[in-house]
């Protein structure tokens, strides 16, 4: 029994300490991981939009240098005059015209002027000079059908190095309107890089996408990722453009009217891995608190469960007997006091057993001398019996009275019966008066009244006769002639019984100590105490006697008792 | 108990519910995807420096999105067969015409818009496939190593004891070009079948090259003297600075068409047969024999075609085709023999 509250207790606590430690701290961890990714991914979303803006304006700021540049070359006089004019004698000015112009881009970009018919006379490079473009196809042919604009065009070169670059081509146009040559920028995949130096990490990926969104120039994780021929597939498949790819954030941004793309791949902040190391983290946290609670649950219920086992195993020693157990606790708390409590009730309790203990050696000596002094009755009885033929036969008939009467007053009292009719009762009063008569030779004279209805209520047995006693010894002790009646009536469910005598009256003092049922000062007034008493323990304390001196002198006294013919 | 489990639950629900939260960014400037009525499916066998620039030209002319899927001819034609109604593929770009052929039941007949300018050799009569170069076979010889009035003019001269083991010439398993050349000489000759596999495999005395890239190599570097290869390729070394010439034979030679064609049940068929008419355009083809050392199959550009002048044989592909498995296996029992 003990073991289980200890165990049950241990469980409850760990129950609740559990919950009170883990439930906050895994909710509080997984809100906070939330609100920290959350927080540090918008943080990084708006740095990485500026960083793609960055490089959107670095790439439309290089294309619209482009423009500028095909622009001032296409209407340059000196290259308009040789080419329309198809001479080559002023070579020189044109290279000078050319390289002015192109003097801020040429480490990045190669710049070629191309005949009408697709054929480069002039170049900043060293190899493409006399390369043929065709006219009919590709950008040439674009540039044409544009007025007085540049277009760009990503194209593949297959001859020797196989290359991706981007190339921008103006028509050169003489008065008429006419198509006279090209202006063609070509930038490889390499200037790019060049040209966006120091705009992305190791971690980014960079990419170009023109307009059929097919890769120009891609760098870094952009490369690793494919992420051009990634989004590429996309469109084709009719879905859309995801934000991330592989834990890279993608983000997407068109280079103005150019029809082209740039899309920076930046790192996601928080990959799988990290959320992951991160929950690893919060749940070795949850467990390490698991075991702390198990640990503070042992403590506390030890630390309970301790002196309740103490108390517990104290109480059966008590309930054993050993009333001079105590429980020691050192504690200063509800323990402490408890112990304190039961110290003090097991002191008082081994009081009261002592106490009882001497109360019932008295009972017992009492008893050992009734036992002692105790005569059979029924010998007394045969005696009384033979006391009444032999006074017959000897004619004397107060003393045959006297032994019947006697016989039935001693029938009565030592009958084992507690509660006796009405009627027996007060028999035995009369036998008791009868004698009483011979023996006060007549001073007195008694009478009683019944009414039959309650001659068979039921009536504690001789709580008449001490009263009717009374009244003989007291009541008329000094009166030569006196009466004494007794009379009973029912009333609201009581049984009234009065006896009255015409004597001298109870005195003043008596009077007071017999409704203040004051014991000590009912020395010879102990019939009276006894009766009340009997009635009290048999009806409770609603019940009694009730004395008092009527104004035509004498005593009367009435027993209450509740009427009825039960017990 | 319950109490407690319903307010685990409630709290779990929660978490879930702050986790449902987050995510979810826009990428920043949004583009419409591609509408189907805007979009290719191309299967090609052509290398990439052909099919690349067509292709790119293709889409910036229509704004159509070409999806292309490049492989083998006969990979390609086995996957069309496959996926035959299901829609994947719209367009085949590439191979010899005779392989169309064998999967006719894959493609939707189709007339391209020029039909009527191309060279009618190369039409084909149900419209299966429409035809986009011929490639000639030609002799390659090292022009360090022979002189021009020595090399050899014909396929008899190839045969002549002089050129014994110095002939570079692809294994037929692998390359598809030299079982042509062994058509085209049992057609070309005036011998018999037998003969003629008899006297060239003495000619070779047993030395095959690994592949047609091999027999351009071999005799670039000198290994072999003289080679059989397309003119396509042999075009491409000189114009690469090879030590290579290149002659036309005589006595004629042989000039398999490539093509594509139109995928039966194609869903972009419109931009198929779009695609198709680009190929025989105009454009494309000056391309193809200005860039790709191709020949044209347009009778306008053979005119001003600036193309040696060769002896195209009438090749006859059906003959060709019912008769591979017989020479083929003739061919190597021959060759084991000499070795």
């Amino acid at each position: 029994m003990r073991e289980r509250i200890g165990n049950s207790f241990k469980k409850k606590l760990l129950a609740g300490f559990l919950i009170v430690a883990l439930v906050p701290l895994i909710f509080s961890g997984v809100f906070l991981i939330r609100m920290f990714k959350i927080r540090i991914a918008r943080d990084y979303q708006k740095k990485d939009m500026e960083q793609a803006a960055a490089i959107e304006e670095i790439l439309t700021g290089l294309l619209k240098d482009f423009s500028d540049i095909a622009e001032r070359l296409s209407k340059d006089e000196e290259i308009r005059i040789t080419f329309m004019e198809k001479d080559s004698g002023n070579r020189n000015a044109v290279y000078t015209h050319l390289y002015d112009e192109t003097r801020q881009i040429r480490d990045i970009a190669q710049v070629d002027l191309y005949s009408s018919d697709g054929i480069c006379l002039f170049s900043t490079g060293a190899s493409a000079l006399h390369n043929r473009m065709p006219d009919y196809w590709g950008i040439l042919k674009v540039a044409q059908t544009h007025q007085d604009e540049m277009v760009v065009r990503r194209d593949k070169e297959y001859t020797g190095e196989t290359g991706v670059l981007l190339r921008a081509a103006r028509a050169i146009r003489n008065d008429r309107d006419e198509c006279i040559g090209f202006v063609v920028i070509s930038m490889r995949e390499e200037s790019f890089g060049q040209a966006l130096n120091g705009t992305y990490g190791t971690q980014d990926g960079i990419c170009i996408l023109n307009s059929f969104w097919e890769t120009v120039y891609e760098a870094g994780t952009a490369e690793r990722e494919n992420i051009g021929g990634v989004l590429r597939d996309c469109l084709l498949r009719g879905e859309n453009l995801p934000d991330t790819w592989n834990d890279n954030r993608v983000y997407i941004s068109r280079l103005g009217e150019s029809g082209l793309y740039s899309i920076l791949l930046r790192p996601e902040i928080f990959t799988a891995d990290t959320t992951r190391s991160m929950y690893s983290v919060m749940i070795l946290m949850a467990l390490a608190s698991l075991l702390f609670c198990v640990g503070v649950a042992a403590g506390m219920s030890s630390n309970l469960s301790k002196p309740l086992k103490s108390l517990s195993q104290a109480m059966d020693r008590v309930k054993k007997g050993e009333l001079e157990t105590r429980v020691v606790i050192e504690r200063r708390d509800e323990f402490g006091q408890l112990a304190d409590n039961f110290n003090t009730m097991t002191a008082e309790l081994k009081d009261y057993m002592e106490k009882q203990v001497s109360q019932q050696k008295q009972i017992d000596e009492i008893n050992i001398a009734m036992m002692q002094s105790q005569l059979n009755p029924h010998f007394l009885y045969n005696t009384l019996d033979t006391i009444k033929w032999v006074a017959k036969a000897n004619h004397i008939p107060e003393l045959a009275t006297l032994a019947a009467k006697l016989a039935k007053i001693l029938r009565t009292s030592i009958s084992s019966a507690q509660f006796i009719t009405l009627k027996e009762e007060m028999e035995l009063v009369d036998s008791y008066a009868q004698i009483q008569q011979i023996r006060f030779a007549g001073k007195f004279e008694f009478s009683y009244e019944i009414p039959e209805a309650l001659e068979e209520y039921m009536v504690p047995k001789l709580i008449v006769q001490p009263i009717v006693e009374n009244a003989i010894i007291h009541g008329l002790a000094e009166c030569e002639e006196g009466h004494i009646h007794v009379q009973a009536l029912q009333e609201n469910g009581e049984l009234h019984i009065t006896v009255s005598d015409d004597g001298c009256g109870i005195s003043d003092e008596v009077l007071e100590h017999l409704n203040s049922r004051n014991r000590k000062q009912l020395e010879g007034h102990i019939g009276f105490y006894n009766v009340d008493t009997i009635i009290r323990l048999h009806y409770g304390d609603r019940y009694g006697l009730k004395v008092c001196r009527p104004d035509e002198g004498g005593t009367k006294v009435t027993i209450v008792i509740p009427a009825g013919k039960e017990k | 108990m319950t109490v407690r489990r319903r307010f685990l639950t409630a709290l779990l629900a929660a978490a879930a519910l702050s986790c449902a939260g987050c995510g979810n960014r826009a990428a920043e400037g949004a583009v419409e995807t591609v509408p189907e009525e805007k979009k290719l499916v191309l299967y090609t066998s052509h290398k990439e420096e052909v099919y690349g620039p067509i292709v790119k030209e293709f889409e910036e002319r229509t704004g159509i999105w070409v999806q292309v899927t490049a492989g083998g001819t006969t990979e390609l034609l086995d996957r069309i067969q496959e996926e035959s109604g299901k829609d994947s593929c719209d367009v085949m770009f590439g191979g010899g015409v005779e392989s169309y052929d064998a999967y006719r039941e894959c493609f939707e007949p189709y007339y391209c818009n020029q039909v009527d300018l191309l060279d009618e050799t190369y039409v084909s009569k149900e419209g299966i496939w429409t035809v986009f170069s011929e490639l000639p076979i030609v002799f390659i010889y090292n022009n360090k190593l022979v002189a021009a009035g020595e090399a050899p003019q014909g396929w008899e001269d190839l045969l002549d004891e002089k050129w014994k083991g110095k002939i570079a010439f692809a294994d037929t398993g692998k390359s598809g070009t030299s079982y042509t050349v062994l058509a085209t000489m049992i057609q070309v000759m005036d011998m018999e079948e037998q003969e003629v596999l008899e006297a060239f495999a003495e000619a070779l005395d047993g030395n095959v090259s690994d592949g047609s890239k091999a027999v351009v190599d071999e005799v670039d570097s000198g290994i072999r003297l003289v080679g059989i290869t397309l003119e396509e390729t042999a075009k491409k070394r000189i114009a690469a600075g090879g030590d290579i010439a290149m002659v036309y034979p005589k006595e004629g030679t042989s000039a398999v068409p490539d093509g594509c064609a139109l995928v039966k049940g194609a869903q972009h068929s419109e931009n198929a047969q779009l695609f198709i008419d680009f190929t025989v355009s105009n454009d494309v083809q000056r391309l193809l024999t200005e860039q790709f050392c191709r020949r044209t199959v347009r009778t306008d550009l053979q005119k001003e075609s600036d193309s040696a002048p060769a002896k195209i044989i009438a090749f006859d592909l059906k003959w060709a085709g019912e008769h591979q498995d017989e020479i083929l296996t003739e061919w190597s029992i021959l060759l084991e023999n000499g070795e």
